[in-house]
């Protein structure tokens, strides 16, 4: 004992972010006490106080652990660092639930507009952004970071890269989310739409973002397989376009460095091009790119058959990532940008409908000789059903993306609809196929508590996405058309309220469908806690991993 | 063989990887957004269009704020329908100092693009405070603290001169009188309306939410709001000149 | 301002001239080498590095 305390350092990672963190924590406390803004403040208090906990904790780990970091390896095997990922997959599922029922009040506010409240922090507008920044960037990236930690050090064969280095990828990006999320309520936005958050959160994503980019590539480049596996290309596709669309969209001059409030760089038609350049891509690649990955590894690992053809992955993967970039200017036909960039866009959206269902086909058909799984398996079923609904919602978009159509279909409750088969169905059921597979193998249990409750996760969660998207598709086409119908004399035929009026029914059925969505994944989160704290009778193999955290 | 095992590049190296993913995704960026800084029709300037006025800026940091674009757009499209409704089609011109810009992608409520001069003050103060005391269908949020709450002066001169940094030009004298100009625009009686008037040619002077005092964020909003899409005069303006 | 057009102007002088074909070519060698049937055996095995197990 006293030997190993005699050699025990602290490595330069440990005693640096130490060190950063005591002087972040000055520094923020500095910023609060001088914030011109009652928001910065408290935002500045928050990350003061972060912080110094992150201080502290370095310290304590430090003080609790062996002298020698985890070891690489154990009697051979790799040692995987699964610490990390359980966080990330429990935040998940926390800001998954949190996002759906913010989804579910605002969904219900524009039934009942008396849901409101009048108060500042509860009205539709500064709501709306706390559930999408919710549901895509804190349930959608935490599950992103869980599973892109766990598949790259498995098809790697290797630790990940770093001590300290995945923690602070995991709590700092939750950290930012609870800065974007808070500075919502309390009027902090730039209002650029899925870019919301101000500058000060922008920054500190930046740099967790580059060490999420360094950890997954340090641990690519020590891997212990000569081949990259086709997941890991979707990842880093993500995580590298995300970076540059992050840095493109979000340059902004703060009014002062103690106040909340920004100008972006970017003006009117400029600012547009760049905001849906980025808003699209967003869509392409942290939405699809992502989440294509997690297919590419959890539904042949769940299903136990290879991919159905490893060719066109990699053709999908080449052809999605060139064509995806060049779509975003169909957010903006019939606008005040050039007509030759709009038809790029459309041009480049309708193209992008082969790779997505070269990819949609490649998933489906890793099933075949094993369709009967389906039957016996709901986790497979999730996962083989938001394939589906890619496939549904990425032929959906390309059309949308055709500007006669468009000319209905924008400013309508269609693109909400359309969002929502892609956003519920393919990126929610293949996130929770995933968690079902995850959580069992980080916790080391054999199977989780209830397959049957999966099942009715399953039924409830189908059955309001039904309801969901049917209601928008009605209320989206029926809206557009209101909006251009004559009347025999030439004149418009409803007033703009007129087509709010009848949205009613709809909006009372689209809440319905998100509130079983809701139930869907609170039968998850039950399931999947009674999963974790199953006996420790079921804890088997992966006994030596959990001791070397 | 080996001819292809050394094209087995991609897989093989990571960096090589994310070098081959950078090119393939700047290419798109590039061709579309760097031609709109400088093709004719999206830097055009337009007769009439000028930087908001400090009451009008701090009105439009409250829509920034409260995040009205998600369900009012600001982009009236060249359809027959839309310019009916709405009014003449958007110019790219006329959101040239929007920083950022509010096009809007939903219109659960009416574009607003146009909507400046349409309604009375007093029915904007109204129908933001209790949107149902006028429109009874409508699932408007109500805003009833604009009018309790007065309009931070203390950053007013700042936000113009952050403004300027990126590009809207303000002169030295407008953010010199900032405060000042931002209480003359809400007070028909004060003494520096006349200032005011030669600073922002054309801008409406008036007491927006019609109570005494300091100017409160009602003021700021529905001044934003009655300006907006006023600026250009389409009887003079030459479609020709900019079509896109 | 004057960056940014320098920028673009390459960007699409690139375009018009030698970047299409390269893009084509690029893409087309990808699609051979996807398909290529010596390959054949490094992707079968690739396919199957999630399903081992350590």
């Amino acid at each position: 004992m006293q030997q190993t305390q005699s050699t025990k350092w602290m490595t330069h990672g440990e005693a640096g972010l130490m060190l950063f963190f005591a002087m972040a924590a000055f520094v923020c406390a500095f910023a609060a006490a001088k914030a011109l803004d009652a928001p910065f403040a408290f935002h500045a208090s928050l990350a003061a106080v972060a912080s110094g906990v992150a201080s502290f904790a370095i310290m304590n780990r430090y003080l609790d652990r062996p002298a020698s970091l985890p070891p690489e390896e154990i009697s051979g095997k790799p040692n995987y660092n699964l610490g990390p990922i359980k966080c990330a997959s429990f935040m998940a599922m926390f800001w998954g639930i949190a996002g759906f029922a913010v989804g579910l009040l605002i969904a219900s506010q524009l039934a009942w507009p008396l849901l409101n409240l009048d108060l500042p922090w509860t009205s539709f507008g500064r709501l709306r952004p706390l559930h999408t920044s919710a549901v895509i960037f804190a349930f959608g990236g935490n599950v992103l970071i869980a599973t892109s930690f766990y598949v790259v050090q498995r098809t790697c064969r290797t630790r990940l890269v770093g001590d300290l280095a995945p923690w602070f990828v995991v709590l700092g990006y939750n950290f930012f989310m609870v800065i974007a999320g808070t500075g919502y309520l309390l009027g902090v936005t730039q209002s650029k739409e899925y870019a919301e958050p101000e500058w000060y959160a922008d920054l500190w994503l930046t740099i967790v973002w580059v060490v999420y980019l360094v950890v997954f590539v340090m641990t690519l480049v020590k891997r212990k397989e000569p081949h990259i596996f086709v997941a890991n290309w979707f990842y880093l596709a993500f995580i590298v376009t995300i970076a540059v669309l992050h840095l493109g969209n979000n340059p902004a001059l703060p009014v002062s460095l103690l106040g909340s409030k920004s100008y972006i760089a970017w003006a009117g038609v400029q600012d547009a091009m760049f905001q849906w350049w980025y808003g699209h891509n967003a869509v392409g690649f942290f939405l699809t790119a992502g989440f294509l990955a997690i297919m590419y590894y959890f539904i042949p690992k769940r299903a136990e058959r290879p991919v159905y053809s490893y060719r066109l992955s990699i053709i999908h993967f080449w052809s999605l990532i060139f064509l995806y970039i060049w779509a975003g200017p169909h957010h903006l036909h019939y606008t005040a940008l050039p007509d030759w960039t709009q038809t790029l866009g459309m041009t480049f959206s309708v193209m992008l409908w082969m790779p997505s269902w070269g990819g949609m086909i490649n998933g489906l058909m890793t099933l075949s000789g094993a369709w009967d799984k389906l039957r016996t398996d709901p986790v497979l079923r999730m996962l083989v059903v938001s394939v589906a609904f890619y496939g549904m919602s990425t032929f959906e978009g390309p059309m949308m993306s055709i500007k006669v159509v468009n000319s209905l279909s924008h400013y309508t409750d269609w693109t909400i609809g359309h969002v929502h088969s892609g956003a519920l169905g393919w990126v929610g059921f293949v996130s929770f196929g995933a968690l079902y597979c995850l959580v069992p193998w980080l916790w080391g249990r054999k199977e989780l508590y209830s397959l049957k409750l999966v099942n009715w996760h399953f039924w409830i969660s189908t059955i309001g996405i039904v309801l969901y998207i049917s209601a928008m598709w009605v209320s989206g086409i029926l809206q557009g058309l209101m909006w251009r119908a004559y009347t025999s004399l030439g004149f418009l035929e409803y007033s703009f309220i007129e087509t709010v009026e009848a949205m009613h029914p709809f909006y009372v059925i689209r809440a319905a469908g998100g509130a079983l969505f809701l139930i869907g994944a609170l039968i998850m989160a039950y399931n999947l806690w009674m999963t974790v704290r199953a006996s420790e009778a079921d804890v088997g193999t992966e006994l030596a991993l959990q001791a070397a955290e | 063989m080996s001819f292809w095992t050394r094209h087995q590049i991609f897989e093989k190296n990571s960096i090589i990887l994310i070098a081959g993913i950078l090119v393939v995704i700047a290419i798109g960026g590039l061709v579309e957004i760097t031609p709109l800084f400088y093709l004719k029709s999206t830097i055009e300037v337009v007769d009439g269009v000028r930087p908001y006025t400090p009451l009008e800026l701090a009105g439009r940091n409250i829509y920034v704020r409260e995040g009205c674009y998600l369900c009012h757009s600001q982009m009236v499209r060249p359809l027959r329908d839309e310019i009916e409704r709405y009014g003449h089609f958007s110019l790219a011109a006329e959101s040239m100092y929007d920083h950022p810009f509010q096009w809007g992608s939903k219109r659960t409520g009416p574009d607003l693009a146009r909507v400046g001069a349409k309604y009375s003050d007093e029915w904007h103060v109204t129908h933001l405070t209790n949107p149902r005391a006028i429109v009874p269908q409508s699932v408007m949020p109500g805003y009833p603290f604009l009018a309790q709450t007065e309009v931070d002066t203390a950053v007013v001169a700042d936000n113009l001169k952050a403004s300027r940094i990126v590009g809207v030009p303000y002169s030295d004298e407008q953010i010199k009188n900032a405060v000042a100009d931002l209480k003359a625009q809400a007070d028909p009686d004060n003494v520096g309306t006349d200032a005011f008037g030669k600073r922002y040619p054309k801008a409406v002077i008036r007491n927006f939410d019609s109570k005494a005092g300091a100017p409160t964020e009602m003021d700021a909003l529905v001044a934003y709001l009655q300006m907006l899409g006023t600026l250009v005069d389409f009887k003079l303006y030459n479609e020709k000149a900019n079509l896109r | 301002m004057k960056a940014i057009l320098i920028v673009h102007n390459i960007a699409s002088d690139l375009v018009t001239s030698v970047w299409t074909p390269i893009f084509v070519g690029l893409f087309i060698a990808i699609v051979i080498y996807a398909l290529w049937p010596r390959n054949q055996a490094v992707f079968d095995q690739a396919s199957r590095m999630p399903l081992r197990e350590d």
